[in-house]
């Protein structure tokens, strides 16, 4: 089955992500894969690449990325919680006069009408929040 | 039928009642996170529908140290487990 995993959790403040991630690496085993991971709410700082953790703890950002190289998913990013949070790409720093920006491949920015796209397309839609 | 993803402790939260309540007959619930706590809670166990299937996932209960502490009425599960059980259900519900 194809699955859509939302995720609301901010990286290190709740279980959600790690639990998010968990849930991803189970799919490819049982037959099911994992078709895209929206970034919602909170959720949307496990897009910043700006994130370092200790060298002991999981690199939530990273994670993510390796999510997308192994099962080729797609990692969407709410453009509208992004933006509000100071999370966003190259392109919305320059029209917002910004010169830095935290957000690049393989996250994506886009609207939550991708989300709807997203979860009409898939078999399962599941949800991890904090 | 509907998995009901659970994941607040009913010692801190009045989510794992409200879940309970919109559980219809063939439904499941399964504990996961801090949601584990409830699986210990003899009045939340209690008051568990006999026609919803209640699991707790192992792998946050041995996190939190509460492996063998489960009431009779919660069935324990792996990861592989809840993905299934996500297949099996045609659609879930996170509760928090």
């Amino acid at each position: 089955m194809k699955y859509t995993l939302i995720v609301y959790g901010a990286p290190y403040s709740s279980q959600a992500a790690h639990s998010a991630l968990r849930f991803a690496r189970a799919l490819p085993g049982l037959g099911h894969t994992v078709a895209t991971v929206f970034f919602y709410h909170d959720g949307v700082y496990n897009a910043s690449t700006l994130i370092t953790p200790p060298q002991d703890e999981p690199h939530l950002n990273q994670a993510w990325a390796d999510l997308k190289t192994t099962q080729g998913c797609e990692l969407l990013v709410c453009v509208a919680a992004a933006l509000k949070r100071g999370v966003m790409n190259d392109a919305e720093a320059r029209r917002h006069g910004g010169e830095v920006h935290n957000l690049g491949e393989p996250f994506e920015l886009t609207g939550v009408g991708q989300l709807l796209a997203s979860a009409q397309s898939s078999d399962r839609t599941v949800t991890f929040a904090p | 039928m509907t998995l009901h993803i659970l994941n607040r402790s009913a010692f801190s939260s009045a989510t794992p009642d409200d879940a309970l309540r919109a559980a219809v007959p063939g439904d499941a619930l399964v504990l996961v996170e801090d949601g584990v706590y409830c699986a210990l809670d003899a009045r939340w166990c209690a008051s568990l529908p006999l026609d919803v299937a209640v699991y707790v996932l192992s792998e946050d209960l041995e996190a939190r140290g509460l492996g063998a502490r489960t009431d009779a009425r919660v069935q324990t599960v792996t990861v592989d487990d809840f993905v299934e059980l996500t297949a099996t259900h045609s659609q879930s519900i996170s509760w928090f």
